[in-house]
């Protein structure tokens, strides 16, 4: 796989070499042979890319970017399915900071979560992905009892929205940021 | 900005040389743009770089049989066959490789099949007591004859005379197996050494399991691009 220079001032995000190459750590160390079936360590080279998308969501009060008991699609733009993600989450009951000079959110100073995820694996409803849940456990500023999941629809590939339904009562900015798809991964 | 033809004065001759420089300049206006986004810059004395650029890099639509996302990946059907999937193949900076050609003096050329889905097929042949590993790459043939036709060809000494004559050159992508030793345990078959106009580049291992035959499938989770490319 080749990937546009770091002379044109571009990041790469690839797997590293080791996970797949022929005289890489995977096929040395674990070995693939019919046997063995091939080395659990292994991610493709065409793995490559990556996709970060920031998410804001107002539920603070009516009205809401999801209402409760609501679900709803987030971003459409590629297929979700079969990436690792890592996402940093915050939750404040301030409004955002692009909608006004007296508003400070996201900042420093307010909790955030950060998690690690996949979308591999049907680990929500039993039938899709989930990539992070907040509520008060993580963000002590979301309402107890409520619950945010931001999840990735197997059946579409879309990233989608659901609140529950008890009133989160303020706002989330949550930065997403997830791999190349392993499409054919098993 | 490439040297720009241009004839001056009316009635100024127009040579041989004058034309290939358009026709250099026309057809490796997408390699030079390439050279310039990958930087393809060779270590001294080793052999010319090369890779792919795959059609896309995400499976589009719903789950479907047959995974789209991977360049290389099973046919879906008990048929051994394994599709590959459109991408573009990149030699290196080529000899001579010095100065200017050094920098920026590459070859490519699109691999795709003829139909809407733009998939190649290959073929594996049976393989029914052990299992054995198959190497699927790519050769790409750089700057080859085109296909003879034959034009006339006047000299100062006689009259014109037909000639078959190749009016083009090409690069091109052919998709070829190299197939392994069959075993309990396979070796995984090297990938043939490179000719003075040819280059290989690998795309992946198949396995191919114990009792495999011609209308059977390959095994799907063994169809991988197996080294970085």
């Amino acid at each position: 796989m080749l990937s546009l220079s770091r002379a044109m001032g571009v990041g790469t995000m690839v797997p590293a070499t080791g996970m797949s190459s022929a005289s890489g750590i995977a096929y040395t160390e674990e070995t693939w042979t019919p046997a063995t079936g091939r080395p659990k360590a292994f991610l493709p080279p065409t793995m490559v890319g990556a996709d970060s998308v920031i998410i804001a969501l107002k539920e603070s009060a009516t009205p809401r970017t999801i209402g409760l008991s609501a679900t709803k699609v987030i971003d459409n733009s590629r297929d979700w399915r079969r990436r690792l993600f890592r996402v940093t989450a915050t939750a404040a009951t301030s409004d955002f900071c692009w909608n006004g000079s007296g508003n400070n959110f996201p900042n420093h100073t307010i909790a955030q979560v950060q998690a690690s995820a996949n979308s591999f694996n049907l680990a929500y409803a039993g039938t899709d992905s989930l990539i992070i849940t907040l509520s008060s456990s993580n963000l002590p500023l979301v309402a107890a009892g409520a619950n945010v999941y931001i999840y990735v629809d197997h059946t579409t590939g879309y990233l989608m929205g659901n609140v529950a339904a008890t009133d989160p009562a303020c706002n989330f900015v949550i930065w997403i940021e997830a791999s190349g798809q392993f499409n054919d991964a098993f | 900005m490439e040297d720009r033809f241009r004839i001056t004065t009316d009635g100024q001759e127009f040579g041989k040389d004058d034309l290939n420089l358009i026709a250099s300049e026309a057809s490796l206006a997408d390699d030079r743009v390439l050279a310039e986004l990958l930087r393809l810059l060779p270590h001294p004395g080793t052999a010319p770089a090369r890779g792919i650029l795959p059609a896309s890099s995400q499976q589009t639509g719903a789950p479907v049989a047959v995974d789209t996302s991977a360049v290389v990946v099973p046919s879906g059907s008990a048929d051994a066959r394994t599709i590959i999937n459109p991408f573009r193949a990149v030699i290196g900076p080529i000899s001579p490789a010095t100065g200017k050609d050094l920098y920026r003096n590459i070859r490519s050329a699109v691999s795709v099949g003829a139909g809407a889905d733009m998939r190649q097929y290959l073929q594996h042949t049976a393989q029914p007591t052990n299992p054995r590993w198959d190497l699927i790459f790519a050769a790409v043939d750089v700057e080859i004859d085109g296909t003879f036709v034959n034009r006339y060809v006047k000299t100062d000494s006689g009259a014109a005379v037909a000639q078959s004559i190749s009016p083009t050159t090409q690069t091109r992508v052919t998709l070829s197996i190299q197939p392994g030793i069959p075993g309990a345990t396979p070796a995984r078959p090297g990938l043939p050494a490179d000719s003075a106009t040819t280059y290989n580049i690998p795309l992946a291992f198949v396995l191919l399991p114990a009792g495999h035959t011609s209308r059977r499938r390959s095994t799907p989770k063994t169809s991988r691009s197996a080294r970085r490319c």
